[in-house]
């Protein structure tokens, strides 16, 4: 450093003066650097429960279990009506809809809003079990990475005690805002919340027949309740599409696809062995598109004719259409099958005609003449109590539960009616109508122990093994 | 020569005068062009005294008359020179033999070492051997040539598309880490935005202890360039002209059948007139079509049978009504793609003087691509400046904007309208001069014609829409002319710096750099298409958007070089102060539009999708990097690097990521003459992960940007944030070896690295049951090691005739996930269908991207078959790695009397790809597959009764032997119903000769051109032959995923030519 000069002096302390400054500037924080101005860090709950509710049309609309149930048939690409296999997973719903209930209930600060959730809860998780069986519930929505499967006997008694608590837990007060079923009536949850109540008892009469049992004390203590069931199609729970950004979903399948129809078999069911007047709102056309058959029949078929039945006539499945997920109907359907069955001592015919009559109206459309009631295929003819009558009340829940693919499939998965014929060209090695979903790639994938341990213990992850209701 | 000569001679004269007397000599040091030579080492011989030449080659040093001169450096062959009387002297040094002898690597903030004392394997690509056809793709161009690199290349008919790079593997539980793209010290997110012509030469950086200066982002490893700049001492006046062409070809398209024509079923069908039906139609009846409708080819064997083309049914053009001989198109999906053209030209001009220098350049690229209406056109525009204000400071700039417009839908996945159609959903007897004639027919109604519209007995008068109007499918051509994207780049980086000397050894230098990148894009679906088919989804629609990114460095350097005695010290010390900012916007139509063909957001027929984007990150760093050495012969590196960063934990928002390495020149100790150089070399490093902005603490809750009736809606977030997450590093060691024997003739390299990534913070999917599908923390360990091997060698280094080969092979002998995370043992990453068809995952226990999912149950390697003889479906079956295990390149340099043949062929073994195309393909009859002999010498596709049907062999559920014959189509569709894959998963091995360029220099002074210093003309070939692929239907080197393809777009070559002129 000989020839250290005057410049020097002054540039090194300058640049040894920056650094260390440049230097000091980072043990200080970075601000507010990485805070998401996109984003909130507190959650909206009616926001929440718009979210959950919204997407709940796609459980009255789901075409997979619709397929099975033969309500459709595929037109074109026919592998699910030939029953490829079903290897779906839940994990979606899991952490979508169900995450965003669990997330008001553990927030909790409206009593309400939080009993609504679990009533939604509840009605997801019992759509779940009854696609796959055995699933996560008790150690789901918790954070645990690895929930263990619960039994289906479980799941349904979980949910039951859920529906159950929830409607006990209700009060007068808190405001329910966000909600576009029921527009934050208590009544009307409460009311639903039993009809559920109704429905899971009856789903699991197959394991619990008699009148003393699990499923009928159930029944009975849904039906006494206080806070009532679904009696009124102004009850029901309706997800009533506003259109434009949220479009009614068979509005959107028929947008810019042709993909399905009202099968052969529905339309035989409707218009060939019931002369059912529903027919009118069921389907476009009273030609039922056939079931099951190879690609290569039923593609020129349906072109061949091209007035094949949609699902649904066009009337029902505008873009601001409405999706019923539980309904009057049902309810009373439910109790005559309950009175058939002897679980109560109610009048089943006049409950059962009731039913049907309230289906009619639930679609617009007065109820039938009085021949309807006498034919074969509808009466009741046997006395309540014997459970001799559940091959016509099974055929009206089916009825009354279309276009709801889900529901029509578990019905007859539980009583075998209407009868049904497996597919003339199925695929799968059984050849017979699933009777359950299979496992997904992602339970495996994230799961494997507990899904190992799970597909052990029902004999086998296909979809031949019956669920624990369906046995 | 003249010059010299009397130069000598005034030499001579002077000498006595001067003899014996110290003074100061100024010295420029030049290339056998007569180029400066920047960064030479000077040293008097017999002394240790010495000096580096600057930039310019300029030096100075005291000396006496008839002291000797030792002039050495990188890429130069050592050179001695007497010391004359005179005081301002020109030392000529021949640039070294061994292109990879003597060579700089260029590290972070613009550090520029000797090769020989790195500690890593740093391989330098050379401007020469990077544009040896000049590609206008910087991963293209460097494929094959850098041990342990693997270049995923695209289809060239994706028009600036640049494909992606792996060093040594893989990192991480994503899809890859990704390299960092450097140039003159600006980081750059692609490699696109670069004229190839300006790059001087490329440093690859592999591994953490080579590219730990540059902190979070160097973690998959770094391509450094170094862009050219202006030397001293040029022949001519400095301007370069580069002009070139090139065309492109379709090549590589999966094989075909070409005996079955269209539709889903086997026969013609006999068409009868209706009533209803139009009265043009009347002609044809009584004669066969075969299905339109259904877009598979299922349908009669083509033996010139009259049947009526898909065009027939529409009015009013030549073929209305007319028949056809149903006959094969073997080429129809060939025909169908452009000849590709290229234009791309460059100019630069550079000018240095005594204290200033400066180049600038303007590249021009412009390209018409295979797929219709693509284009893109570039300009790059670049200016590096210096001024030496005075003797010690220097002011610089390095600027560069680069300006692309890109045409052109470039769409590779599923059901897209060119690959995933011809290779997907597709009738075999198309004749595409007729589509291409008929692409404006139209009904009354404005439908356009559609290959794929319905069957006539779907025709209904109230609704002729439903039988004109494409069922899935457009006319291609049609298509293209509806649909309009443009994508709009305007990037512009480079830095400004100042740089002050303080002393010989002490150096401070402040840079401010900046690189902002600005995108416009935009896309319009004509209301036309929306109405000309039925099931084809596209609605019309307008959609734009802009998005703006800006980075930001401040960087203050201080570096320290002195000789000591017998060691040499070298040290920066640094801070790097980032800022990047990002913002957006976007809008498009939704659910179609109002007014037909009007396009604007307004316009939408619902409420209009509308976002926005921010993203705000910063880090500062503090570093130190340098080496010292011993007799330049044994060199100890260092770099230490702590980097404080906006996306950590506030309480752990720092990282110190360090590298260490040693490097001995045992062949200066040696002595032994047949080995010209030898080292030794080892090194060890670290380098720091973030965790990416806005991911901590989480659990952000964004609104939706439409509401139900004034309901709005929010979600919770899926992703769960460990608390205790902090950043991480991934380390490599690694040892090496390199030998270069017979004056540089021949020269090998080995190098054995491992390596490891260890609690990472990652994103680890979880069981979405938990009620969250991810969670981020630290977690993990992904262990690495493998091999570098380099050749080289000059089989004939004659004077007239010169052949040089160089050869690159990169083993990569593990990758192994060993771990992943307590419960997680398996990370889904990316699936061509979903989970459904085979897709890649991180499995603990197995190399890096398996592909893994549904195929066919086996049983001791039977595979399994139920009563119809289908395959059973195993939903966990490990096809493999989709990583190669080897990779590789040679190139080779031939130069006989100013010919220059150069070849560069590139090569890899192993590596797994789920091909979705020849999946549906063979679901729907196209693939050659479908249409082969049995071994009953009948066609598969007879009925299995005539003796046709495919022979499927296996055992039952018990094991029992299974042998039987399938119908076909039913087997082809069973493999998707039943989840069989296993035929659709194929290998990425590969041998291709990638470039190949014929040079010849012009004797341009024989021919009396006194205007120009040299001129060059090239014959380049690019991709001319794909020696050997395992699978025949793709080119393993391009294809568009990590784990496979769902709409590959094919495999291309070009032809060009190429004029460089030196004025």
């Amino acid at each position: 450093m000989r020839n250290f000069s005057i410049q020097h002096t002054l540039v090194l302390p300058l640049a040894l003066g920056l650094l260390f400054t440049s230097c000091k500037r980072y043990s200080s924080d970075f601000g507010d650097t990485n805070l998401n101005p996109a984003a909130t860090t507190s959650p909206i709950l009616p926001a929440l429960l718009t979210n959950v509710q919204a997407g709940l049309g796609g459980y009255g609309t789901q075409t997979r279990g619709g397929l099975y149930c033969q309500y459709f048939s595929e037109t074109q690409y026919t592998d699910v009506s030939c029953y490829s296999l079903p290897q779906l997973s839940f994990e979606g719903e899991y952490s979508g809809s169900l995450y965003d209930l669990q997330n008001i209930i553990n927030t909790n600060t409206n009593n309400n809003m939080t009993q609504v959730a679990r009533i939604l809860k509840a009605y997801i998780f019992s759509t779940i079990t009854d696609r796959w069986g055995d699933i996560p519930y008790s150690q789901a929505l918790t954070g645990n990475k690895n929930p263990s499967f619960d039994k289906q006997e479980d799941v349904y008694r979980g949910c039951m005690r859920e529906l159950t608590q929830a409607v006990a837990a209700f009060d007068n007060t808190s405001v329910v805002s966000g909600d576009i079923i029921y527009g934050g009536s208590v009544a009307k949850w409460k009311k639903m919340a039993n009809t559920l109540r109704l429905r899971l008892a009856i789903q699991a009469s197959k394991r619990f027949p008699a009148s003393t049992a699990w499923a009928a004390t159930e029944f009975r203590a849904a039906l006494a309740d206080a806070g009532e069931t679904i009696t009124a199609n102004s009850d029901n729970c309706v997800l009533s599409y506003p259109g434009g950004n949220f479009r009614h979903p068979w509005f959107n399948l028929y947008f810019d696809r042709r993909d399905y129809g009202q099968s052969d078999v529905m339309v035989r069911i409707m218009a060939t062995d019931l002369s059912d007047g529903r027919q009118v709102a069921f389907g476009s056309s009273n030609l039922g598109v056939p079931y099951g058959r190879t690609r290569n029949f039923t593609d020129p078929w349906c072109q061949a004719n091209p007035s094949w039945s949609r699902v649904l006539a066009e009337s029902y499945r505008q873009q601001n259409s409405s999706v019923v997920l539980v309904s009057a109907a049902e309810t009373h359907l439910l109790r005559a099958e309950a009175a058939d069955r002897g679980w109560t001592n109610e009048g089943m015919n006049a409950l059962y005609q009731q039913g049907i009559a309230l289906s009619f109206s639930q679609w617009g459309l007065s109820a039938p003449a009085s021949s309807y009631y006498a034919q074969a295929g509808v009466a009741l003819s046997s006395s309540p109590g014997t459970g001799a009558n559940i091959r016509n009340i099974a055929t009206q829940q089916y009825i009354a539960a279309y276009p709801d693919g889900l529901r029509g499939w578990s019905i007859w998965r539980r009583t075998g009616f209407p009868v049904l014929t497996p597919a003339q060209d199925a695929t799968n090695s059984s050849r017979q109508i699933p009777r359950r979903y299979t496992y997904g790639q992602t339970s495996y994938s994230s799961n494997p122990a507990a899904v190992a341990l799970a597909a052990a213990a029902i004999g086998g992850d296909t979809q031949d093994t019956k669920v624990w209701w369906d046995q | 020569m003249r010059k010299i000569a009397s130069l000598f001679t005034m030499l001579m004269l002077t000498a006595v005068l001067a003899f014996g007397q110290n003074r100061t000599i100024t010295g420029t040091v030049v290339d056998e062009n007569g180029a400066a030579v920047p960064g030479a080492t000077v040293q008097l011989k017999g002394t240790r005294e010495g000096i580096a030449a600057d930039n310019s080659g300029v030096f100075r040093l005291l000396a006496k008359t008839g002291d000797v001169l030792v002039v050495s450096g990188v890429g130069l062959e050592t050179t001695e020179y007497k010391v004359g009387a005179d005081n301002a002297i020109k030392v000529q040094v021949k640039r070294s033999v061994a292109a990879s002898a003597e060579v700089v690597v260029t590290s972070g903030y613009g550090i520029r070492k000797n090769l020989r004392n790195i500690a890593t394997n740093a391989q330098v690509v050379t401007s020469e051997q990077l544009n040896v056809i000049r590609q206008t793709n910087l991963n293209n161009a460097l494929a094959g040539k850098v041990s342990g690199m693997q270049v995923r290349s695209q289809s060239s008919a994706k028009l600036g598309s640049t494909g992606n790079i792996r060093l040594r593997g893989e990192s991480g539980f994503g899809g890859g880490q990704g390299v960092l793209y450097v140039v003159d010290g600006t980081i750059l997110p692609n490699p696109n935005d670069i004229n190839l012509d300006d790059i001087e030469d490329v440093t690859v950086l592999q591994g953490p202890a080579a590219a730990a200066i540059f902190g979070p982002q160097g973690a998959g490893g770094a391509i450094v360039m170094t862009l050219k700049k202006a030397k001293k001492g040029q022949k001519g006046i400095g301007v370069d002209v580069n002009l070139g062409v090139q065309n492109d070809n379709v090549y590589i398209l999966p094989n075909y059948q070409n005996s079955y024509a269209g539709g889903g079923v086997g026969d013609l069908i006999r068409y009868v007139w209706q009533p209803n039906h139009p009265q043009s139609w009347k002609r044809l009846d009584g004669k066969y079509y075969h299905d339109y409708a259904d877009d598979a080819s299922w349908g009669p064997r083509m033996v010139g049978q009259e049947y009526i083309p898909w065009y027939s049914w529409y009015d009013g053009h030549r073929y209305s009504g007319t028949t056809a001989k149903l006959v094969p198109q073997p080429n129809n999906a060939r025909d169908y793609y452009n000849t590709g053209l290229m234009l791309n030209n460059s100019v630069s001009i550079s000018k240095a003087t005594d204290n200033a220098s400066i180049r600038m350049s303007f590249g021009n690229i412009d390209q018409k691509g295979l797929l219709p209406q693509s284009t893109l056109k570039k300009n790059t525009f670049n200016m590096i400046a210096s001024v030496d204000v005075t003797e010690r400071l220097t002011a610089s700039i390095n600027f560069n904007y680069i300006t692309q417009i890109v045409r052109g839908e470039f769409d590779d996945g599923y059901a897209n309208q060119t690959s995933g159609s011809f290779n997907q959903w597709f009738h075999r007897n198309l004749d595409m001069d007729i589509m291409k004639e008929l692409k404006d027919v139209r009904t009354p109604n404005g439908i356009l014609a559609s290959w794929n519209h319905l069957n006539p007995t779907a025709y209904n008068p109230d609704n002729p829409r439903n039988f004109y109007a494409g069922n899935y499918w457009y006319n291609f051509y049609s298509y293209f002319d509806h649909m309009k994207p443009v994508v709009q780049t305007d990037r512009y980086f480079g830095d400004v710096s100042l740089a002050y000397k303080i002393n010989d050894n002490l150096r401070i230098k402040g840079t401010y750099r900046k690189q902002n990148n600005n995108i416009w894009s935009e896309q319009t679906i004509s209301s036309d298409l929306q109405q000309s088919a039925t099931q084809s989804g596209y609605l019309a629609s307008y959609s734009t958007s802009t998005s703006n990114s800006n980075r930001t460095n401040m960087e203050l350097l201080i570096s320290y070089q002195k000789k000591i005695g017998d060691f040499n010290i070298a040290a920066t010390g640094g801070t790097d102060i980032l800022r990047q900012l990002q913002k957006g916007n976007n809008a498009s139509t939704v659910n179609g539009l109002n007014v037909p063909n009007l396009f604007t957001i307004g316009n939408s027929k619902d409420q209009p999708s509308v976002g926005n984007s921010r993203s705000d990150y910063r880090y500062s760093a503090l570093y130190t990097t340098g080496n010292v050495s011993f007799r330049n012969y044994l060199t100890a590196e260092f770099t230490l690097r702590q980097d404080w960063m906006s996306d950590l934990p506030p309480t752990k928002s720092f990282i110190l990521s360090k590298s260490a390495g040693l490097s001995f020149v045992f062949s200066d100790l040696l002595k032994w003459q047949p080995l010209s150089f030898g080292k030794f070399r080892a090194s060890l490093g670290q380098v720091p992960t973030g965790i990416g902005v806005y991911r901590y603490p989480g659990f952000a809750y964004g609104v939706g940007a439409v509401q139900w009736n004034g309901n709005f809606l929010m979600g919770t977030p899926d992703q769960l944030v460990d608390p205790n997450i902090s950043g991480s590093v991934t380390q490599q060691k690694e040892v090496g070896l390199d030998l270069r024997f017979l004056k540089n003739r021949i020269g090998v390299s080995a190098t054995y690295w491992t390596g490891d990534d260890r609690n990472f913070p990652t994103t680890i999917p979880i069981n979405g049951a938990s009620g969250f599908s991810s969670i981020l923390t630290n977690a993990g360990l992904i262990t690495k090691r493998g091999y570098n091997f380099q050749a080289m060698g000059r089989p004939v280094w004659g004077k007239n005739l010169k052949w040089e080969v160089n050869a690159t092979w990169g083993v990569l002998a593990e990758n192994k996930v060993v771990s992943i995370a307590p419960g997680t043992t398996r990370i889904a990453i990316e699936g061509m269908w979903g989970s459904t068809g085979p897709y890649m995952v991180h499995q603990e226990g197995r190399d890096w991207g398996q592909i893994f999912g549904n195929g066919i149950k086996r049983i001791n390697g039977q595979p399994v078959l139920d009563a119809n003889g289908f395959y059973v479906n195993d939903p966990n079956v490990f096809y493999g790695s989709a990583l190669p295990k080897h990779t590789g390149g040679v190139q080779t340099q031939l130069e006989y009397k100013g010919v220059v043949l150069n070849a560069n062929a590139d090569w890899q073994i192993g590596g797994k790809f789920f091909s979705l195309s020849n999946m549906w393909g063979s679901y729907s009859g196209l693939t050659a597959r479908t249409a082969v002999v049995n071994d009953r010498y009948n066609p598969i596709r007879d009925a299995v009764a005539d003796g046709g049907g495919v022979h499927v062999f296996g055992v039952d559920a018990n094991g029992n032997k299974v042998d039987k014959y399938v119908e076909a189509q039913k087997y082809f569709q069973s493999l998707y119903n039943n989840r069989a894959f296993d035929p659709f998963v194929y290998d990425l091995t590969f041998v291709k000769l990638r470039e190949v360029s014929l040079g010849y220099t012009l004797p341009i002074k024989k021919w009396g051109v006194d205007w120009a210093q040299r001129a060059v003309l090239s014959i380049v070939a690019r991709n001319p032959l794909l020696i050997y692929a395992k699978t025949n239907d793709f080119d393993p080197s391009e294809i568009s995923n990590i784990s496979g393809e769902a709409g590959n777009m094919p495999g291309t070559r070009g032809l060009g030519a190429n004029l460089k002129i030196s004025f």
